[in-house]
């Protein structure tokens, strides 16, 4: 029947119309951005029966489809932000590994110029020049320290920056996704369950870009809509409804951030939750690399100037007074986060200090003091009139009142407060205070040496006992002791010294009021022999208390007692040295892998132009073909017309 | 494996490799141009924190060897100025044997005398010496004190440094001392009696004595030429030794020689009697009748003797004269320099000793540094090279690709 040729070939007519227009949109779209390659589907049309049998009645458009894999989408999701998260942690982490050993910035070589500038004051003490220098190279280490808190302190910002960036990124994102989710529930209605395969484009694409930011997760309901959960598992976008995030500051610390999730009851926060993605590399960063550092460099700069410092307190400067603070003394600031008593925090001794933060919390009449770079608990309960003593810091708990809390971060500000105490050359105390004397007329070889003060108390010089009142110690020869007398009562005492034995061995008196002078005995002394310790006036060539204060450069001081200053600084290093170096290693595999997954992806729903050009003359020639059926079934038409005529 | 690519994949891993290449090829040339192998510490954390440790190591290698040339620079002139101490002690002293000599006349030990006392100043001004800095090199710690006072004007001399000795790192574990404190050099010199003195009082009493013409003899000999007559005696420091030769005794507290027998014997009697006397000052000698008496005690001794026969007793040496022995001192002072000088230049081959070992450790650093830190130049420009290539096929594969589309062909 010439009709239903007719028809017929209007149909295939029809349907390669719309697969000559799908393959142009294909063709269109070839470099839009998550963009799905679109077939169109086509189905023989029911056939008439006619006796015989069943005929065709040609084609008909059943649907089109997008090549889209969901398990593919996932898999890039989950790359994509992993992928991101390296990125965007290898960004901030290498801005600390490439300024740490730079030779002008680093705190490597300020800290080797400082002590050798110390030792060239011990050459030549009474040299202003010398000492000058050392006051220089002091404001060096001032200006070093300064700088590397500043360069934290920038990142610490570009973090904040970078999280508020993509708080308002993911915002929009939601927002975005929550109106298609609208018109993909309305457009699927208006087509009779229809897909509206461009809309899902666009949405997946939201998604896709909303997976760099934060990781995420998905699931699509009945109707269409998308729900959305980013980190681990906070819902952004649910039906067509989203969330938002913002952020506010810490509790504790004025330059951080949280990320919030804002609700009706109120915002929760969600920093902790939030992996993956731009997001999680920045907090991952900041958890993992920066806040350590940060802290790190002020364990360095609290040990520095409290070792010093208590070094240079116990020697003598050139004016003959007692050693002033040489840096400003490390202080540590309780940040009060309830309560209403008070706390007072102290370093007691650089050895044990941590990089970690505490807390302290009081109730019922006890406190308690957690270390939280392990959670675990570093004193108490304890009664408040009983101090501890932590991980080098003197808790001061007297003043507390019951419902306190306090957050402890004792080396976090510690790098950018550290300053040169001292201003003047003369102040530089690299004299001992006391000095000895072996009397001229001994007839043995005994011999004192090495003289050195400690616990010398601020001030206390001047009140000192040996000032007037000079220690001799006597040769006891039936003992093997030296008896000494010392100060107006006089003090009397002895120390053991058996010369065929103790050659060469230390010894110390404590005298009451002033501190410890230890000084090691060596020789055969004769009975009544005598030495005499007095106070060192005048001595401006002593370089005694400056050897000390360079000792201090290898000493060491932190973590311990395994760490100088140069290894601390060079455990920064390593450790983010190591960390970006991971991140960089890391981001190259989990690329590949990212890489692997688009390719993959792309391989389903991905343009081929060279495949759209093959279907532009295939259904080109279909349509010819079909054209060719109409004029075939006109043909038959006029034939039978001119066979009446 | 994927059988379909799409259009846009293809181009950007395309250029994606074109990127990594590019990206590898400013890593090598960076490298290259800066010399160095470790740019950033994650290159390789491990070395870069050892490179920090071994540039700590040169730098205080660098601070050692300066504080070993400021020890160097105070040993030399601490040694130039006690061999100008040596060379005046030694004309001192040669002063002092010719000033003595019984030929020289009073005006000789007077003319003689004045140099010593301008010796005198001379070795005060050496011992405050200054160095370049104008720290006195033998004050101890009180380098800004003058540590000498006193000259041959006044006669008594002061120290008023200390025995401050200052220790300077040459070495990771090895220190040196700097100087000597001047008590120790120039003035805690013990004297026969135990006493302190200093060298400038040994000079100026020896001056001094010349000056009043007083010879210096540290031993007197007498000959006994017949028993001395009884009652004959003979004062010693005081000590008065009267001989016994009729067998009747002494005066009062005299000690007895019995000398009733041979002169020697009496001889041998008045030696052993002196000796036995404690505290007397002198020691006695000398061979069959002589008496030899020598000073075992600084100062003045005095010695005088009644002789009843004349000729029993003849004096070789002058009598009636001091026993001195201030030359034993300034010999105790050169020696004390000699010594001290010998510390010096024990010291100064230590620092010699210390300056190789630094240098040797310098070299060695600095090579495990370079084998750390330096680029295998060859290596670095042979992989640029390579570098280069591939990024050139890439960007050539990457256009011939583009080329390809089969809507050329239509």
């Amino acid at each position: 029947m010439a009709g239903s040729l007719l028809l017929t070939g209007l149909s295939g007519l029809s349907a390669f119309r719309n697969a000559l227009d799908t393959t142009g949109h294909n063709i269109s779209n070839a470099t839009t951005e998550g963009y799905s390659r679109q077939s169109v589907e086509l189905d023989a049309r029911p056939p008439q029966f006619s006796g015989f049998g069943y005929v065709g009645v040609g084609v008909e458009t059943t649907a089109v489809t997008r090549a889209y894999d969901e398990f593919l989408a996932t898999q890039f999701r989950s790359s994509s932000s992993a992928t991101a998260e390296l990125d965007s942690y290898f960004d901030l982490a290498s801005q600390i590994d490439n300024v740490l050993t730079n030779e002008n910035i680093g705190l490597s070589n300020g800290l080797q110029d400082f002590f050798n500038a110390v030792q060239a004051v011990s050459d030549d003490p009474t040299s202003i020049p010398a000492r000058q220098a050392l006051l220089t190279e002091g404001k060096a280490i001032e200006g070093s320290f300064a700088t590397l808190d500043q360069l934290f302190a920038d990142l610490t910002s570009q973090v904040n920056g970078r999280l508020n960036d993509t708080v308002s990124d993911i915002n929009n994102l939601a927002s975005s996704i929550a109106s298609l989710n609208e018109k993909i529930i309305l457009a699927t209605g208006a087509g009779g369950g229809k897909i509206p395969n461009d809309l899902l484009d666009q949405r997946d694409h939201l998604v896709d870009q909303l997976s760099e930011k934060v990781n995420v997760s998905t699931n699509v309901q009945s109707n269409g809509a998308m729900n959305i959960f980013i980190g681990s598992g906070q819902a952004l976008v649910f039906d067509q409804q989203s969330n938002s995030l913002a952020i506010q500051q810490t509790g504790f610390d004025v330059s951080a951030i949280d990320v919030v999730l804002q609700q009706k009851s109120g915002n929760i926060v969600v920093t902790q939750f939030m992996t993956g993605g731009e997001m999680g590399g920045s907090l991952r960063f900041r958890d993992e690399v920066l806040d350590p550092a940060i802290n790190t460099l002020g364990q360095v700069a609290v040990s520095l100037s409290y070792t010093m410092n208590a070094q240079h307190n116990n020697g003598l400067d050139l004016n003959g007074a007692q050693g002033l603070d040489f840096f400003t003394d490390p202080i540590i600031t309780p940040i009060k986060l309830a309560g209403t008593g008070a706390l007072a925090v102290s370093v007691a001794n650089t050895t044990g200090l941590t990089t970690s933060d505490y807390t302290l919390t009081a109730t019922g009449g006890n406190y308690t003091i957690t270390r939280l770079s392990d959670n675990s608990v570093a004193a108490g309960p304890t009664a408040f009139a009983t101090p501890a003593t932590v991980d080098g810091l003197t808790f001061d708990t007297t003043g507390l009142v019951n419902g306190d809390s306090y957050r402890i971060r004792p080396t976090r500000d510690a790098a950018g407060d550290l300053k040169l105490f001292i201003n003047d050359p003369r102040e530089i105390a690299a004299a001992a205070p006391v000095i000895s004397t072996v009397t001229p007329l001994n007839s043995g070889t005994g011999d004192i040496s090495n003289v050195a003060v400690s616990g010398l108390l601020t001030n206390q010089l001047a009140n000192a006992t040996v000032d007037s009142n000079p220690i001799t110690l006597t040769f006891d020869s039936a003992n093997n002791e030296y008896d000494f007398s010392y100060g107006p009562g006089p003090t009397t005492g002895s120390v053991a010294y058996n010369p065929s034995t103790d050659n060469g061995v230390s010894r110390s008196i404590t005298v009451g009021g002033f501190g410890t002078v230890s000084f090691t005995l060596t020789g055969n002394p004769t009975n009544a022999d005598t030495l005499v310790l007095s106070d060192n006036t005048g001595g401006v060539g002593d370089n005694r208390n400056a050897n000390l204060l360079a000792d201090l450069q290898k000493a060491l001081t932190l973590t311990g007692g395994t760490a100088s200053f140069q290894d601390a600084y060079g455990g920064i290093v390593s450790d983010v040295g190591r960390k970006v170096q991971a991140a960089e290693a890391n981001g190259l595999a989990q690329r590949g892998l990212l890489n692997q997954t688009i390719a993959s992806k792309d391989s389903i729903s991905g343009v081929n132009l060279d495949e759209e050009a093959a279907n532009l003359i295939r259904f080109q020639q279909a349509y010819q073909a079909a054209s060719q059926v109409i004029l075939t079934s006109r043909a038959i038409f006029d034939t039978l017309l001119g066979a009446f005529r | 494996m994927v059988d379909r690519l799409s259009t846009s994949l293809a181009q950007q891993q395309g250029i994606n490799t074109i990127l990594l290449q590019q990206t590898a090829l400013n890593q090598t040339q960076q490298q290259i141009s800066l010399g160095k192998r470790i740019l950033s510490p994650s290159d390789d954390p491990a070395g870069a924190v050892q490179l920090l440790d071994l540039s700590e190591s040169l730098s205080r290698l660098d601070q050692f060897q300066d504080n070993l040339d400021y020890a160097r620079n105070r040993l030399s002139l601490s040694e130039g100025t006690l061999q100008g101490v040596t060379e005046s002690l030694q004309r001192v002293r040669e002063l002092a044997v010719q000033g003595f000599n019984d030929s020289s006349t009073a005006e000789d030990k007077k003319s003689i005398a004045v140099e010593m006392f301008q010796r005198v100043d001379e070795l005060v001004a050496l011992a405050n010496t200054r160095d370049a800095n104008g720290d006195y090199l033998y004050a101890g710690f009180k380098a800004q004190t003058e540590p000498f006072s006193g000259s041959a004007a006044t006669g008594s001399f002061s120290y008023s440094g200390d025995q401050g000795v200052r220790y300077l790192k040459i070495g990771e574990n090895r220190s040196i001392t700097d100087g000597n404190a001047g008590a120790e050099v120039f003035f805690d010199l013990k004297d026969k009696n135990g006493n302190a003195e200093s060298m400038f009082a040994t000079l100026y009493g020896l001056a001094a004595d010349l000056n009043t013409a007083k010879p210096a003899l540290e031993e007197t000999l007498l000959t006994f030429g017949g028993v001395p007559a009884d009652g004959d005696t003979l004062t010693v420091n005081g000590i008065i030794y009267e001989f016994d030769t009729a067998g009747n005794g002494v005066t009062g507290t005299n000690v007895d020689i019995d000398s009733t027998g041979t002169v020697n014997d009496a001889v041998t009697k008045l030696r052993t009697a002196i000796n036995n006397t404690g505290g007397i000052g002198v020691t006695a000698g000398g061979a069959t009748n002589q008496l030899l008496l020598t000073s075992t005690t600084e100062g003045n001794n005095t010695l005088s003797f009644t002789d009843g026969t004349a000729g029993d007793i003849t004096v070789t040496r002058p009598i009636s004269i001091p026993l001195y022995d201030q030359l034993d001192q300034l010999d105790t002072a050169l020696g004390r320099i000699l010594d001290v000088r010998a510390q010096l230049g024990a010291r100064l081959n230590v620092l010699d000793s210390q300056d190789e070992i630094n240098q040797d450790l310098e070299l060695s650093i600095q090579t495990t540094k370079s084998q750390i830190e330096d680029l295998d130049m060859a290596e670095a420009i042979s992989r640029f090279n390579l570098q280069i290539v591939a990024l050139q096929a890439a960007q050539q594969a990457f256009v011939k690709v583009q080329n390809l589309s089969l809507f050329n062909l239509l």
